[in-house]
């Protein structure tokens, strides 16, 4: 980009009025969009001083700029593109559906199809007339499998993507307050009318939450397990109360152990969740298929072969990890409907 | 850390301070940037900080024994330390590869050996660092840079504007700047604010709108979009990755030169480059120049004849296809490169021996050219965007296939994002300038209203989550 003969040379200026510029700026920045900056310490995790003083700094401003309608321009520009807030406080858990009556029989809570001859006689058809039509809606997981799985649906000719796959990086159960997910799901089933919802949940999960009465809840503490595990059956629920069946997938494992075995126990609050709520229900252990033995692996062995399951973060899937996944999960949709699937597997 | 995050602003909003402050104490600030980048870099996984030390020492003792040494044993101590670098950045990057590779390549012939694979996690920048640590040595070695003192090569290797994703800058380049004088009350003040706001526009709004609207949905599952949809994907890609790096580079370049520093330009309005030798001097200049001095050039360059020029070119970008990753599609990828750059200069010498005219001469025929060059790039972005072989050749196929499909992705925000990522490229740079010099004009006081602004319309227009730049896993 030279400058050209006719243009002026750049003024240079002192630091400081770049300093002075920079704390304008940001001093603007604060009071018109007071909500925002409010919001982004939130999304902090819980218990850290970072969020304790961002947040404590932030309420005073966002009350003042809100009492002075300073917040007003901000909020227009964001009505104007069509932006509202991705997140909500309170309980969005709530207003669920109270879970159906536990029924009798245990449903198998793998990634296998776990159907016996007898079951198999009493599955139906899926047709042209009468599709399946599959949501896939969760973390970036959701990203990693959900179009394969719709790919694969699709080859069937019977199995047909219910809108786009619905994922959202960085998001998940514990933080409401980053995105409220209840309400996105209803949204996209009320916009999909889908009968297979997938769910994929737990990647960003791992740290600690608030109650419904805003208690602070550590992670991992029997607070937390029984919220999440709340959490989680709500989701569930409001997939099977607009008829649909639902498959529910936990995080892979991680090369970092603690972690993995955080996922570990969100993989068993999930399989609780679906027991108790029967058949159209299954929880997909991830961890389960992709490393079998218990610890993490980055590459499986095919027909004698290494080939990478995950990318080199570790923790996404990779073109195979996805397909493997995919694969798997439309077993488990085979657990409930019969459907020409000998081209994929 | 990533730049457009409010830990980073909180982050380099105490840095900048402190930074003209210390300045004029040499050593105390070159401590206090190097825990700063530290710091930066450490925020991601602190484990990774002491490889960045490593590699430190270890080109800073090597730096110093080449220059020690004469004749033969300069380029020997040269050799060890450029296998040093090679080998860490290998490990980290192709030790799996190779040993998959290895256990693959037996076992198709039957036999299991066994091969232990690593499950290295990637450290991010690692491919960055390395080069800077490789054109010091071998600077070093040719003679056309000192050895730096230790402190001072710590603040080259680790500056944290630079430090993730580049651009590649040269020790020549950077040491002089750590060693000489910076003056507070003479500062582009203008030019960083333009090159944070518009590096921030590009990446936030418009990289990160089409990668997830269109980009990654259509690269995910080729069979279930579109024609159309497909080969607006192509050009969104496109888009996209140029927003991505340059705005990436574009915030570092900005933030450098507000702590007193000027790195080098990596973008240069590539697509709108006439062919395939100009898009080289265009995308990623660090990294081309890099390629070009460290080993086009060494590798005999075009001083060796017609088909030892075009072998020469075809190693380099292959060379630099594998740099971004070890997969057959970035193989493609470079090949594709390494074949179009053969392929111009085989054109330009049966143009110059039969004595025809050049045929970007006319305008129109330049856009042509242009026209041309910007398909084939494209054609190059579908094998480096997909993560494989069958992903690539499906995209391929649904262009030829999948015409005539409902097409519900391309949406009119989608074709303005990638229309704008593409043709604010072709906006002469003069209006650019005239831009920051008006913008130079203004006050302290009326700069940050226009900088907050700015900042405010990003944010209203951008995604609330920010996804990672492209360039790190590189």
């Amino acid at each position: 980009m030279a400058t050209g003969p006719d243009i002026p040379p750049r003024r240079q200026r002192p630091i400081g009025h770049a300093v002075a510029a920079i704390l304008i700026a940001f001093a603007m920045v604060v009071v018109l969009d007071a909500d925002g900056m409010l919001s982004t310490a939130r999304q902090l995790p819980y218990g850290s001083t970072q969020r304790a003083v961002a947040v404590a700094l932030m309420r005073p401003v966002a009350a003042v700029t809100d009492a002075l309608y300073l917040n007003r321009p901000v909020q227009w520009m964001q009505d104007a593109v069509g932006k509202h807030s991705l997140g909500v406080s309170g309980d969005p858990f709530a207003a669920t559906p109270q879970p159906p009556p536990l029924p009798p029989p245990k449903p198998p809570s793998s990634g296998g199809s776990g159907n016996t001859t007898s079951q198999k006689h009493r599955k139906p058809r899926l047709t042209p007339a009468h599709p399946g039509r599959i949501l896939v809606a969760g973390d970036s997981l959701a990203g990693d499998f959900g179009p394969l799985l719709q790919d694969y649906g699709k080859r069937t000719g019977v199995i047909e993507p219910a809108g786009q796959v619905d994922f959202r990086i960085g998001t998940g159960l514990a933080r409401p307050d980053v995105f409220d997910w209840p309400r996105q799901l209803r949204e996209d089933i009320a916009a999909n009318h889908p009968n297979l919802v997938v769910l994929a949940f737990g990647l960003n999960d791992d740290q600690a939450m608030t109650g419904p009465t805003g208690n602070y809840l550590a992670l991992g503490s029997p607070g937390w397990v029984a919220e999440y595990r709340r959490r989680v059956g709500a989701m569930m629920d409001i997939a099977l109360a607009a008829g649909a069946k639902v498959i529910y997938a936990s995080p892979p494992l991680v090369p970092d152990r603690s972690r993995s075995a955080r996922y570990q126990q969100i993989a068993t609050l999930i399989g609780q969740a679906a027991a108790r709520r029967g058949p159209n229900v299954r929880a997909f252990n991830t961890g389960q298929l992709l490393d079998p033995s218990g610890h993490y692996t980055q590459f499986a062995h095919v027909n004698g072969q290494l080939v990478a399951l995950r990318r080199s973060d570790g923790v996404h899937l990779s073109g195979y990890g996805d397909q493997r996944m995919a694969a798997s999960m439309l077993r488990t949709i085979g657990g409930w409907y019969r459907f020409p699937h000998h081209h994929i597997f | 850390m990533l730049f457009p995050t409010v830990t980073f602003a909180v982050f380099f909003a105490i840095v900048l301070p402190l930074n003209w402050l210390l300045l004029p104490r040499g050593r105390v600030w070159s401590v206090f940037i190097i825990v700063a980048s530290y710091i930066f870099y450490g925020w991601w996984d602190p484990r990774f900080v002491l490889l960045l030390a490593g590699m430190t020492l270890w080109n800073q003792l090597m730096a110093v024994l080449i220059d020690r040494a004469e004749g033969r044993a300069r380029s020997l101590r040269l050799a060890i330390a450029v296998a040093g670098d090679l080998a860490t950045l290998g490990y980290f990057k192709y030790a799996d590869f190779f040993l998959v590779s290895v256990h693959n390549g037996f076992a198709r012939l039957g036999l299991d050996v066994g091969v232990p694979v690593l499950q290295v996690t990637l450290p991010i920048g690692v491919s960055f660092f390395t080069f800077q640590a490789l054109s010091y040595v071998i600077d070093v070695k040719r003679g056309t840079v000192r050895p730096a003192p230790l402190i001072d090569f710590a603040v080259y290797l680790s500056f944290f504007p630079h430090l993730i994703a580049g651009p590649i800058v040269r020790a020549r380049e950077l040491l002089p700047q750590i060693f000489g004088r910076h003056d507070p009350r003479r500062v582009d003040v203008s030019g960083a604010f333009f090159l944070i706001v518009s590096g921030l526009f590009k990446k936030v709004v418009l990289s990160d709108l089409l990668s997830t609207r269109i980009v990654d949905p259509v690269f995910a599952a080729p069979s279930l979009h579109s024609g159309l949809e497909t080969l607006v994907a192509v050009y969104a890609y496109a888009a996209q990755i140029y927003c991505d790096f340059s705005g990436y580079t574009d915030i570092a370049i900005g933030l450098a030169l507000l702590l007193g520093f000027r790195f080098p330009q990596n973008f240069d309005a590539p697509y709108t480059a006439v062919g395939f030798r100009d898009f080289w001097r265009r995308w990623h200049m660090t990294l081309s120049r890099f390629l070009r001095d460290y080993l086009y050039i060494p590798l005999g360059g075009n001083r060796k004849g017609r088909l030892r020029t075009y072998a020469n070119l075809m190693a380099t970008m292959l060379l630099g296809g594998l740099w971004h990753g070890a997969a057959w599609t970035f193989v493609i990828w470079g090949g594709l490169q390494g074949g179009a750059l053969s392929g111009e200069h085989l054109w330009m010498e049966e143009r110059d021996r039969r004595g025809w005219r050049e045929l970007t001469r006319s305008r129109a025929r330049r856009w042509i050219a242009r026209f041309l060059t910007f398909q084939l790039i494209c054609l190059g972005w579908i094998f480096f965007r997909a993560g494989s072989m069958s992903t690539a050749t499906a995209v391929l196929g649904r262009l030829v296939h999948g015409w005539g499909e409902p097409s519900p992705l391309v949406t009119r925000g989608v074709l303005l994002a990638t229309i704008a990522g593409i043709g604010v490229q072709y906006v002469p740079a003069e209006w650019f300038s005239r831009v920051k010099a008006a913008f130079a004009q203004l006050g302290p006081v009326q700069m940050g209203f226009a900088l907050g602004l700015s900042l405010l319309v990003i944010s209203v227009l951008g995604p609330s989550g920010v996804a990672p730049f492209i360039y790190y896993a590189f």
